[in-house]
């Protein structure tokens, strides 16, 4: 398939990658997995250990009000120009499009005022020159400077592979405008696989509708919730396809917590697993599945897929599902090896 | 010199914000003034009254104007200037208003002292304005129609029964542009063809009209009476003996989807688009033909001939009318809604195929997937129209909301157990008749949803589910369909957008044909000489492209009319006896207006017919031999230095 | 009005600078009352000599507004600008005085939002420089005082 994204300058050196509550609570192999990614690009990023939790899924969900997710972002933002690292690159893309948002009404000057003043209580300013610095990328976007690199990377082939990916909302329909590509048909992830030998199956039926989470609607209304969600399953096994990537941790946990429990309830079948894109990149150039990429975490049994893309070799002992065993793992001749 | 400065109050436009009379007590005590005048509204009779008088009484050879933009009144009064025979270069120009009044109102303090110094350098250049010489040029009574749709066709009627000789030019094989494809008009549900039919026929007999098919302007150059056009034509393949039987394209082997049918049937690499088509012989696609030689041995007038080739030839016409038409949107950007991914997900144009008598289908609707009947419709509004996204277009196209309410209406009158909605943004029936037409199809039990969808789903079965809200109600609303119709909106043409290179004409955002002021000159392009009409100038009904190309017409038999043209005044000239004849302003010239002549004391000479008044020579001139009539160095350096 | 008034005279093209000016004017937006619009046929008309005398003789910055580039009405007339807006701009560099006095903005006539931008970007640039000519008093040259001094009058300026 023709690749359609334009062409991204390559950004490394000033990435603050931004850490997400629900990743590093659900799927923290996203951001090893992203990490890994970054190093074999040679994109130099940091963590900012003071950075906090965006609070975009408390906004979204009603609990938390703008004006603290506005100073949260500010906040953020600062430190970000502090260490000079001022383009960040969110691994969620809830983080993206709050921070993103938070920027926009920063702009006025009396939401600017009012935020300031509360920073004063900790020493900082968002003005112009934080605000002028400051850029909101997703992780593939940062990658997709690179991509380049990647064909020389891949070390597991992956092309009898189907893969489908799934648009976060909160990247493509909040900020249409700013997207890399075209917010109604994005091809980022596909764009990103294809020079790491992975086909896409590019646009399907249901491929713009969201994944059902809803933020607190799988709370609060989990009958739509789960039907919206079940609507993406189905169409995508007609399609049969055998992995759906995401960019979004809330979409990730929408689909791979309840796609079993939707699957039991209706005694219908949707033989595909979920992933995330940098996992599947990161599998695709050699990643270890476990310590990099954190399938642990995952409610599917990822076990078949993983063998057919031959990253269970023979012989060697896999994590158990539900182990907790943490980051270490143990390789077919009995040694430790760290986790990264 | 003796100037009269003429201060319009333009009705409270002006005078609202400057105090006028403290303005022409200032202006009195500028050198060479000798009269002031505060006039209500300068442009009227009475405006023209006092000037008139004043040139009289007080024997005036220079006005100055105090008043709007001279881009918007500026012609009035150098006209005016000419019936008081005070000359070409006799008025200067304060831009009092655009320039003043209207972007100071909330400094008025500024904005009178800023008023002084306008009508101070408009007074100061006047000293410099000098008379200027103009060549007559002679204009040929013949015009250019680049299109030979129904735009270009009205056009050509009107000049070639003033007496006009008329060239039309058309890139496809065929007259009849897009009305051709499309099966009844709305409002009143009249045949195309038979309203088009009649307009080709008068058009392929009429004397005075050239038709040039398979053919391009490829060059245009010289001044309005005296075009210089060079047409390049590509091989028909086909001689004038052709009878249009039809024989060899039974015989030909190679098949295309046909541009024609917008893909909805198969053409042959010999083929003829319809069959009242302008002229009726046939062509041959050479890129598609495998030269096998089967049509030439079934022709029965020997019509074929290989060895034609594409001819060029150069023209002289009067004026030019550009009527290049438009084309569909296309829907593929629109990648969710699935047309050309889904069989069954159509443009508008194409329904107009399948519904039309002499259509692939002859007019029975079916599916594309399987010839299956199609009984249930949806028609999707505002495809790429009134779409702010990078994939759309931001303009209304105009004519979508009636050209989907006809087709409804055609559809349900073919099969009244059909069921057609038409889910709109909001529904536009602007024209005459048209709001009566839309509540007679509602009545005919056309269903009308407010509702935009984001996608269109395909089933195994080719048949077609998509999910709207309606938006009167809230309902979510999701039906699997036989068809979904798209209406694809209009935007320029690629003949459009080639000629615009070509001629050097403004093209809008979304690529029409930019006309030169929407109210004063609707119909005239920023060259002088080259009018527009049609779905070039933007998305417009029949009847509505009928009118503006008769207006285009009227355009050029008022150019043509006096027989010969004095050129501008606004043109370059040099001085010989300042000349260096160094040739830098040969060199720089963007119209090869300038030339020098042989030596010795070789020296510029410019053509006043076909120099353009850019004045690019003469910023480059060391000498300053070069100037350009009204811009000389003179005038724009005490202008600017008040 | 607190600061001292300044003036900047704008070289306007007829086909869009100019009529950009007037759109935006028809709209009724404000625009700072220190730009003068001089309306020339092309950019291309406007040289070295017209930007630096309008210099020479009082005003504290010169606009040359203009076709987007590419589509100048006259097919290469901005082009010639440009090259001369930077010619000047390197005249005045060498003798000591600020290049951004001068200044290109390219525009289509459909765009009358850029002409108020580059308006009102004109006007804050010049005002954050100091007039060009100082005011006549204590003993200060003024332009004509110059000239007058390297045996030039005005009458010869043309």
């Amino acid at each position: 398939m023709a690749v359609t994204t334009p062409h991204l300058p390559r950004r490394d050196g000033g990435v603050l990658l931004f850490r997400s509550c629900l990743v590093s609570a659900e799927y923290p192999g996203i951001e090893a997995a992203t990490k890994w990614l970054f190093d074999r690009l040679g994109i130099e990023y940091i963590i900012h250990p003071d950075q906090s939790c965006c609070t975009g899924l408390g906004y979204y969900s009603d609990v938390i009000p703008f004006p603290t997710t506005e100073a949260i972002a500010a906040r953020n933002a600062c430190l970000a120009v502090e260490c000079d690292h001022p383009t960040v690159g969110y691994l969620c893309s809830t983080c993206y499009a709050v921070n993103k948002k938070a920027q926009h009404t920063l702009a006025l000057p009396e939401e600017r005022a009012k935020t300031n003043a509360v920073l004063a209580r900790i020493g900082r300013t968002y003005d112009d020159r934080v605000d002028a610095a400051i850029r909101h990328l997703h992780v593939l976007e940062i990658m997709w400077g690179a991509h380049t690199s990647l064909p020389e990377l891949v070390r597991r082939r992956l092309d009898g592979i189907r893969v489908a990916t799934h648009p976060a909302c909160h990247y493509c329909k909040v900020f249409p405008d700013d997207v890399t590509g075209e917010a109604e048909n994005f091809m980022l992830p596909e764009d990103l696989l294809e020079p790491a030998g992975i086909t896409a199956t590019g646009y399907y039926n249901e491929k713009t509708t969201h994944c059902g989470a809803g933020f607190r609607q799988r709370f609060i209304n989990p009958g739509i919730s789960l039907a919206v969600t079940q609507q993406k399953l189905r169409r995508l096994s007609e399609l049969g396809v055998d992995v759906l990537l995401h960019m979004c941790p809330n979409c990730h946990v929408q689909f791979d917590r309840f796609h079993d429990l939707i699957a039991a309830r209706t005694g219908e079948t949707y033989p595909f697993v979920h992933l995330h894109t940098q996992q599947l990149l990161a599998l695709a150039l050699g990643a270890d599945p476990d310590t990099v990429c954190g399938v642990a975490t995952h409610s599917q049994d990822l076990e078949p897929f993983l063998e057919r893309i031959g990253a269970r070799p023979r012989g060697r002992v896999a994590l158990p599902v539900s182990a907790g065993t943490g980051v270490h793992a143990t390789t077919a001749s009995g040694e430790r090896q760290e986790g990264q | 010199m003796r100037a009269g400065v003429f201060l319009c109050e333009c009705g409270g436009n002006i005078s609202g914000v400057l105090d006028l009379t403290a303005l022409a007590g200032v202006a009195r005590t500028y050198e060479g003034v000798v009269t002031v005048a505060v006039q209500q509204f300068l442009c009227g009779t009475e405006g023209r009254a006092t000037i008139a008088a004043a040139v009289e009484e007080r024997g005036l050879d220079h006005l100055v104007i105090g008043a709007c933009s001279r881009r918007f009144q500026g012609p009035t009064f150098e006209r005016l200037a000419r019936e008081l025979h005070l000359g070409e270069n006799a008025v200067s120009f304060a831009n009092l208003r655009e320039g003043c009044s209207f972007v100071h109102r909330d400094d008025p303090e500024a904005a009178q002292a800023k008023a002084e110094k306008i009508v101070g350098a408009a007074v100061a250049r006047a000293a410099f304005q000098a008379d200027l010489p103009r060549q007559r040029t002679f204009l040929h009574r013949s015009a250019l129609i680049v299109g030979g749709g129904i735009a270009g066709m009205s056009a050509a009627e009107e000049l070639a029964e003033a007496g006009i000789e008329v060239h039309l030019v058309e890139r496809e094989q065929s007259l009849g542009g897009f009305m051709a494809r499309l099966a009844k008009t709305f409002p009143t549900e009249d045949c195309a063809m038979c309203s088009l039919a009649p307009r080709l026929t008068a058009t392929a007999t009429d004397a005075r009209i050239h038709i040039h098919t398979l053919t391009e302007v490829t060059a245009i150059s010289g001044p309005p009476g005296e075009f210089r056009v060079q047409l390049t034509t590509q091989p028909r393949y086909v001689t004038e003996q052709c009878v249009g039987c039809g024989q060899c394209a039974a015989v030909c082997p190679a098949t295309a989807p046909s541009e024609f049918d917008l893909g909805m049937d198969e053409r042959r690499a010999i083929w003829r688009p319809f069959t009242n088509a302008v002229p009726a012989t046939f062509a041959i696609d050479m890129s598609l033909c495998r030269r096998c030689g089967a049509c030439q041995k079934v022709c029965p007038a020997d019509a074929i001939d290989f060895s034609q080739e594409e001819v060029t030839q150069e023209i002289t016409v009067g004026a030019i009318i550009v009527a290049t038409g438009h084309r569909e949107f296309n829907a593929a950007r629109k990648i969710p809604l699935g047309w050309g991914r889904f069989a069954n997900v159509l443009t508008q144009g194409q329904l107009a195929r399948l519904l039309s008598a002499a259509g692939p289908t002859a007019g029975q609707l079916r599916r594309p997937s399987d010839g299956a009947p199609a009984k249930k419709v949806l028609m999707l509004q505002c495809v790429g129209s009134r779409d702010c996204s990078a994939t759309g277009n931001e303009h209304c196209s105009a004519i979508c909301c009636l050209f989907a309410t006809l087709h409804a209406s055609l559809i349900k009158q073919g099969d009244p157990t059909a069921e057609v909605t038409i889910a709109y943004t909001d529904l536009r029936a602007p024209g005459k008749a048209h709001e009566e037409y839309y509540r007679l199809v509602q009545q005919r039990g056309v269903h009308y949803l407010r509702g935009r969808t984001g996608e269109v789903q395909q089933e195994a079965d080719g048949s077609l589910t998509v999910r709207l809200e309606d938006s009167a109600t809230g309902a979510k609303v999701e039906n699997t369909y036989d068809l979904v119709v798209l209406s694809a909106g209009l935007e320029a043409s690629a003949g459009t957008t080639q000629i615009a290179r070509v001629a050097s004409l403004q093209q809008d955002r979304a690529g029409f044909i930019k006309e030169f002021h929407p109210k004063l000159r609707p119909v005239d392009t920023q060259r002088a000489g080259i009018f527009v009409c049609g779905t070039a100038q933007g998305p417009k009904s029949i009847p509505d492209t009928i009118a503006q190309a008769k207006a285009a017409a009227a355009r050029v038999l008022a150019l043509l009319a006096a027989g010969f043209a004095l050129t501008s005044a606004q043109v370059a000239f040099s001085d010989p006896a300042v000349c260096l004849g160094c040739g830098v302003c040969e060199a720089v010239c963007p119209q090869a207006a300038v030339h020098l002549t042989s030596p010795p004391d070789a020296h510029a000479v410019v053509d006043a017919s076909v120099c353009r008044g850019c004045g690019i020579c003469a910023a480059e001139c060391p000498s300053g031999a070069i100037q350009v009539g009204g811009y000389s160095d003179a005038e724009l350096l005490a202008e600017a230095t008040v | 009005m607190s600061r001292p008034a300044r003036s900047i005279v704008a070289f306007c093209c007829r086909e869009c600078a100019y009529a950009a000016a007037d759109t935006a004017a028809n709209a009724r937006t404000p625009l700072p009352p220190t730009i003068r619009l001089v309306l020339v046929p092309c950019t291309g008309r406007v040289s070295p000599l017209h930007m630096l005398t309008a210099l020479a003789e009082g005003a504290d910055g010169v606009m040359v507004a203009g076709c987007l580039l590419g589509q100048c009405h006259y097919r290469e007339g901005n082009f010639h600008a440009v090259d001369r807006v930077t010619f000047a701009q390197r005249l005045l560099a060498a003798v000591g005085v600020e290049p951004e006095r001068i200044r290109m903005f390219t525009m289509s006539a459909g765009e009358p939002g850029k002409f108020v931008a580059a308006a009102h970007a004109m006007d804050r640039a010049i005002a954050a420089l100091p007039p060009l000519w100082p005011a006549e008093q204590d003993g200060h040259v003024t332009p004509a005082a110059c000239l007058a001094a390297v045996g030039t009058d005005e009458g010869s300026l043309q």
